[in-house]
């Protein structure tokens, strides 16, 4: 009877509340050819690595790359400094940081005051140079934008931030993804759980800035696409390539 | 030495030789000037062998020895005699003159001047035969009379001067009577007789003794001749008086060389003469005859002028006749010439205009079909030809209308540009467009003929293509399994036919590239893609894709590919195919990677069945769809495209969609293409054997163990046995 109950009330749960919250990373197959993936970023980057570690830890043929650093982001280290990390050619590059930049930029004995014009068009020129130096160590970047955060007074200056960002991915014409949105779980604003297969479950935690691994799996899922083509890709370019037609 | 110098010399020797002249045995040859210069005429020294005196006039009746004597002692400083001898008459060999006489007109009738002397004409025997008697009488040879005669005297005085002629008792006399003189040095006659001229080849008989016969036939010509050039020195007419008919009778004995220059300029004259016997231009030969002075040859050179003359009118009538016939439409008029002619001076002609008539006769009705059939067909070419070598051409005019209204066609203009591209070099595709899409097809003979031309090249290289792995329709035929030096010997032993032949340097081209030799290889292909040979872009594109050593160009592999793709190159689709499908050319992708192994499915090509049931397997460009890519994957099995074996095993292995799984089947495959020893299945069942199932790893142990490679369980576990069974087996 419960038993029964219990599905109904997933149903009914699943047909009437929130969108459902996407793909999630785990249970994505093992590329058939060496992939490597490295993770650049701040401790959300982190929260990223972690699940594409737990998808792929295990593949023979993955190798996916800890490039992040908590409490750090384009204000502290400048792109060079970030593009050295990738330490070698790679597959796929991901980035999310941003989240410790809501600071003045010190460049030499010039500081930029957060906000200022001058900080924007810096921020910016950062962004797009590290987007351009990591175009040339890896077949494909994706720079993932700042999630919604609970704490609604940095909520606009992250937004901004994004939106920089994405001006400079664009630019340097790398893929951008926006997580601002999907990170609301289809509730429309911070949530700290949501209903995933019916069930409510915890997706960020208390710091309402980071994630659950669930969370972090749901975020990764985003990109989860991207991940599975670029493993058909280089499964493709392994075998036609290799393949003798003389 | 001058030649008064001369004459004294002579004379100088004849006074002082005292038995010469007074023992009367002298034998040397005189000659005596009588009233005349001695060296008018002469053309250079005289040899001392002739004795010359010279007296300014008559001498007086009875004093004619001592005139002639005292001539010479007067002559001469110191003389020397026999003081017991009186004899006083000039003893001598033979002995010539030469007189210059005038007639003169006055009350007592005609006189005769000699020097500055007038004597009647009566008087004139005694005179002259007192002169001639100083000589002894024997030796009188010929005397020669230069007579002027302005006033025509000589005729009404004939007898008295033959009389006193007759008297002076020589051989031979020669009158010439001409005017009243010249200023120019008068034709030396007796120097030439004297010198032998009438005896010398071709005038005589050249025994250095001139007979009497031969100086008349000389002097005859000569003097003829001298009356006929009509100068101011012109003689009018001549007599010439003999002491007797006997043409033997020797009246000079030649002395060789007596006047050199006068022999060199017979010598010249005379080989002048033979030069001009073989002229056909009487120009020259007038010429010789109109300035010679001793003229050998003379008769026969005036034969061939003649000769010559009737030759050019004969030739004037046969111009005439043949102008008159040439235009003709037919050959009978033709024929009687050819049998009449003469000189034939135009038989080829008339036998071309014949042989045209009896071919045109046959000719006229094939032409007129001809034209029929090209003009129908409206044949530019065919017409033009007909035009440049029709026969009879009645329908000539008509044939030029046509072809100037087909050339005044822009389309002919345009076609005839394409064809001339698709001819430089030809290129057996664009030729086949032309074929298929000409419309006027001016020229399509020549095309079809360099088509069938390429096709024997094509047929003439197909041991060489062969041992080269070419075409490559019907599957990759690698470099790595070409025998190159098998390759290289059976193409040369094909040589020199297949020298300049583009289908054979493609061969070899590949066989370059199979031995490392890029860039020979590339330098085979631009030439075999000029020659259009379809292989051959394929093969550049292919090596433009993976080069035998540096950077890939991608950009121009496709661009070759593409080409050779439009002439059915199943090479260059493959390059396109894998370009597209690995995202290689920007604005390319997987789905046109799709569209042209499709294609190449469809056109059986065992390669385009592959990447057609590949992308289907893996969803490359379309949506994964098992079913249709088990169709593809097991259309290139079948076709013996090894690589495949294992994709179509990987879908039977676990099965996929409408697919059921079928391991025995999949196992099957790939121990079909590992017997054959292909890497892909090898890969599958060593390195990759750990993704086999079970059952598929069972199969192939059991395989393994009937083949005698594996003698462990059949448990379908994936261990080091089984991998190293696997690789024992393919070794």
């Amino acid at each position: 009877m419960w038993t029964i109950l219990k599905a109904a009330l997933l149903c009914a749960l699943a047909a009437g509340g929130p969108a459902a919250a996407g793909p999630n990373i785990q249970g994505i197959a093992c590329p058939g050819e060496d992939v490597r993936i490295v993770v650049l970023g701040d401790s959300l980057a982190d929260g990223l690595w972690g699940a594409l570690y737990r998808a792929l830890g295990a593949c023979d043929r993955a190798q996916v790359v800890r490039g992040t650093r908590v409490s750090d982001g384009l204000v502290k280290t400048d792109a060079a400094s970030w593009a050295i990390r990738v330490n070698g050619q790679a597959d796929l590059v991901v980035v999310q940081m941003g989240a410790n930049d809501i600071t003045n930029i010190r460049d030499g004995r010039t500081r930029l005051v957060y906000g200022s014009p001058a900080w924007r068009d810096a921020y910016e020129a950062r962004a797009r140079e590290l987007a351009g130096a990591l175009k040339e160590k890896a077949d494909r970047v994706i720079w993932m934008g700042l999630p919604v955060v609970g704490q609604t007074k940095y909520e606009p200056e992250y937004r901004e931030i994004s939106a920089l960002q994405a001006e400079a991915a664009t630019q340097a014409g790398i893929e951008f993804v926006d997580t601002h949105e999907p990170t609301t779980f289809g509730e429309g604003e911070f949530v700290s759980s949501t209903k995933i297969d019916g069930l409510t479950q915890q997706v960020r935690i208390t710091d309402l800035v980071h994630f659950t691994e669930l969370g972090y799996d749901i975020v990764a899922g985003l990109i989860r696409e991207d991940v599975e083509s670029l493993f058909a890709r280089t499964a493709r370019d392994a075998t036609l390539g290799a393949m003798p037609l003389q | 030495m001058t030649f008064k110098a001369m004459v004294g010399a002579a004379l100088t020797l004849f006074l002082l030789t005292p038995a010469a002249f007074s023992q009367s045995q002298d034998q040397t040859t005189r000659l005596i000037f009588l009233g005349a210069d001695a060296a008018e005429g002469l053309p250079g020294p005289v040899d001392d062998a002739l004795s010359i005196l010279a007296l300014p006039e008559l001498p007086a009746a009875g004093q004619a020895d001592i005139d002639v004597l005292g001539a010479l002692l007067r002559s001469n400083p110191v003389s020397s005699f026999v003081s017991n001898d009186d004899q006083t008459r000039v003893d001598t060999g033979d002995f010539y003159m030469v007189a210059d006489l005038g007639l003169t007109g006055g009350t007592e009738g005609t006189g005769v001047s000699v020097g500055g002397e007038t004597v009647p004409m009566a008087s004139l025997a005694d005179r002259l035969g007192g002169l001639i008697g100083a000589f002894n009488p024997g030796a009188r040879q010929i005397a020669f009379y230069r007579i002027s005669d302005p006033e025509g005297r000589f005729p009404g005085s004939l007898a008295q001067i033959r009389s006193a002629v007759g008297k002076a008792g020589f051989a031979m006399s020669v009158v010439m009577v001409g005017g009243a003189g010249c200023d120019e040095p008068r034709v030396p006659f007796h120097y030439a007789v004297l010198d032998g001229v009438p005896d010398r080849t071709p005038f005589g008989d050249s025994d250095d003794v001139v007979a009497a016969g031969e100086a008349l036939n000389w002097l005859t010509s000569a003097l003829s001749r001298a009356s006929t050039r009509e100068g101011a020195c012109a003689v009018s007419y001549s007599l010439i008086l003999r002491d007797d008919e006997n043409d033997a009778r020797p009246v000079v004995r030649v002395t060789p060389g007596l006047i050199p220059e006068m022999d060199s300029a017979v010598y010249r004259e005379t080989f002048e003469a033979l030069f001009l016997m073989s002229s056909e231009d009487p120009a020259p030969i007038r010429a010789y005859l109109d300035s010679c002075v001793y003229c050998p040859s003379e008769a026969e050179l005036d034969n061939r002028l003649r000769d010559i003359g009737e030759r050019e009118l004969a030739l004037k009538l046969e111009r005439d006749v043949w102008e008159t016939i040439r235009e003709d439409k037919d050959p009978s008029r033709f024929v009687v010439y050819l049998e009449n002619c003469t000189l034939c001076a135009f038989r080829e002609e008339a036998e071309a205009r014949v042989s045209f008539f009896r071919a045109a006769e046959t000719a006229s009705v094939e032409e007129a079909e001809s034209f029929e059939a090209l003009a129908s067909a409206r044949d530019l070419g065919g017409l033009r030809a007909w035009v440049e070598t029709c026969v009879v051409c009645e329908k000539a005019e008509e044939v030029r209308a046509i072809i100037g209204e087909i050339e005044a066609d822009g389309r002919v203009q345009e076609e005839e540009a394409a064809l001339t591209a698709a001819m430089t070099p030809p290129n057996p595709q664009k030729l086949t467009r032309w074929i298929e899409t000409c419309e006027i097809c001016v020229g399509l003979g020549k095309a079809e003929a360099a088509l069938a031309e390429i096709d024997e090249e094509r047929v003439a290289a197909e041991p060489c293509l062969r041992a080269a792995g070419l075409p490559q329709q019907g599957g990759p035929r690698l470099l790595s399994s070409i025998d190159t030096i098998a390759a290289r010997r059976i193409c040369k032993a094909a040589s020199p036919g297949l020298e300049g032949n583009p289908f054979a340097n493609v061969a070899l081209g590949r066989v370059a590239q199979a031995e490392g030799d890029g860039a020979a290889a590339s330098r085979a292909y631009a030439l075999g893609m000029e020659a259009g040979v379809p292989a051959a872009f394929g093969l550049a594109a292919h090596s433009a894709y993976a080069p035998l050593a540096g950077a890939a160009d991608y950009e121009l592999a496709e661009s070759l590919a593409q080409k050779g793709r439009a002439f059915d190159d199943w090479l260059s689709a493959e390059v396109l195919t894998v370009l597209y499908s690995r995202e290689l050319i920007e604005g390319k992708g997987p789905e046109d990677a799709l569209e042209v192994a499709l294609e190449q499915a469809e056109a059986g090509n065992p390669v385009g069945q592959f990447f057609a049931g590949y992308f289907f397997l893996s969803g490359v460009g379309t949506d994964p769809d098992a079913t249709t890519a088990e169709r593809w994957l097991t259309a290139a099995v079948e076709q013996g495209y090894l690589h495949a074996n294992s994709f179509l095993a990987e879908l039977y292995e676990t099965g996929k969609d409408t697919v059921e799984p079928r391991p025995d089947k999949a196992a099957e495959l790939l121990w079909a293409a590992l017997s054959k020893g292909d890497p892909t299945a090898l890969d599958r069942l060593t390195n990759q054997i750990a993704e086999r199932s079970p059952d598929v790893v069972r199969e192939v142990q059991a395989r393994l163990r009937d083949a005698g490679a594996f003698a462990g369980r059949i448990d379908g576990l994936a261990g080091p046995q089984t991998v190293s069974a696997v690789q024992s087996f393919v070794n």
